[in-house]
């Protein structure tokens, strides 16, 4: 009886020290050079990516208002600077359209998705750093 | 023709008052170069509809900020204060947004100079800007890291030496700005969870930004542009 007791702890303390030493193993596999990179941006529906593109263009087309005083006439414009890329609607393959506006003497930007129906949407824009969806 | 000159006479005024600003503010805020440009409504009032300034490389904290916008919709502005007394007074407005770029050149520069301050020694400090995160490798001898921050990391340590990787997201909160590191490897260890969750807690805030007077702001959000740190309140 004793004997049985002492193998299963012993199994037990085998058990542990494996687990201890998989997960160092696996905290040094992952430390290698080849894994110095950034965590990987991942998106569960297309329209959390089209959120997420909406609202990086906007930061960069206000960031391009600090440097010059006025926006973009384009997205082009944000490259390289601002942005790596303009990047397309991901649901139609189609570039973001960006209009720009000027009401009372005060300027504003408008940046949607080609066609918003692919989200269910009427209208799915950011407009003056205001995502819109509806 | 009493239109054209009208029109020509206003353009005239608004370009004064655009170098009167300019010159006001030159006496407080101090940097490279300042630009102003104010827009009218399209109604007759002659109210201005935004003020904007622009500010190269402002000095805060030391850190010389390459740009810095402050734009006011709907300002009134205290003429006479400003003919008077050369002071810029901004009575009342509908809202202010101030933003500020800081590029990764002035963020390596802003390092090395530090590092040299503070007698700091490194082989090797390499820093990216990957939207959303800042990426760094480094390998730094231990004793420059702090004694009570060394306790945390000693099991990592392998010839005296850190060296490894980082990628950290940037926030900020009240204009005082956090670092959350996203992974971390030191000395080819990935560094779990809650070791990085201690690490953020201990190395927080890492910035904390004055105002810039004459404008009264609080900075609240920040983002990663591809060569720029982008803050606005």
């Amino acid at each position: 009886m004793r004997k049985k007791k002492l193998i299963v702890f012993f199994s037990i303390l085998i058990v542990i020290a494996a687990v201890i030493l998989g997960y160092v193993a696996v905290l040094y596999w992952k430390g290698g050079v080849n894994n110095y990179e950034p965590p990987k941006q991942t998106y569960a529906t297309s329209r959390e990516q089209v959120q997420a593109d909406l609202h990086n263009l906007s930061k960069a087309v206000e960031a391009y208002f600090v440097v010059n005083m006025e926006y973009p006439r384009k997205l082009e414009q944000l490259q390289p600077a601002f942005l790596d890329r303009i990047g397309n609607d991901p649901a139609s393959g189609t570039p973001y359209r960006y209009t720009l506006s000027e009401t009372n003497g005060a300027g504003h930007y408008r940046i949607s998705v080609p066609n918003p129906k692919i989200y269910n949407a009427e209208d799915l824009y950011i407009e003056d750093g205001v995502l819109v969806q509806k | 023709m009493i239109v054209l000159l009208s029109g020509a006479s206003t353009l005239h005024s608004r370009e004064s008052l655009d170098g009167e600003l300019a010159k006001a503010l030159r006496k407080t805020v101090k940097c490279e170069r300042i630009e102003i440009k104010t827009k009218a409504g399209d109604d007759k009032s002659g109210d201005l509809k935004s003020l904007s300034m622009k500010f190269v490389s402002l000095p805060i904290n030391g850190v010389p900020v390459d740009y810095v916008t402050a734009q006011y919709t709907d300002p009134k502005i205290d003429l006479k204060a400003l003919r008077n007394a050369n002071t810029v007074k901004i009575t009342s407005y509908s809202d202010l947004a101030v933003r500020m770029l800081v590029s990764e050149q002035t963020i390596k520069n802003e390092f090395t100079r530090t590092a040299k301050r503070l007698n700091f020694h490194y082989d090797k400090f390499l820093i990216k800007f990957s939207p959303p995160y800042i990426e760094l490798e480094f390998s730094v001898p231990v004793s420059t890291i702090a004694p009570k921050d060394r306790k945390l990391l000693e099991k990592f340590v392998v010839n005296d030496r850190f060296e490894g990787y980082a990628a950290l997201r940037l926030e900020v909160r009240d204009s005082r700005i956090f670092a959350v590191p996203a992974k971390v490897i030191l000395n080819h260890f990935l560094l779990p969870m809650p070791v990085l969750a201690e690490l953020q807690k201990r190395v927080n805030p890492i910035y904390q930004l004055p105002r810039v007077l004459p404008f009264d702001y609080t900075l609240g959000k920040i983002d990663l542009l591809k060569q720029y740190i982008f803050l606005s309140n």
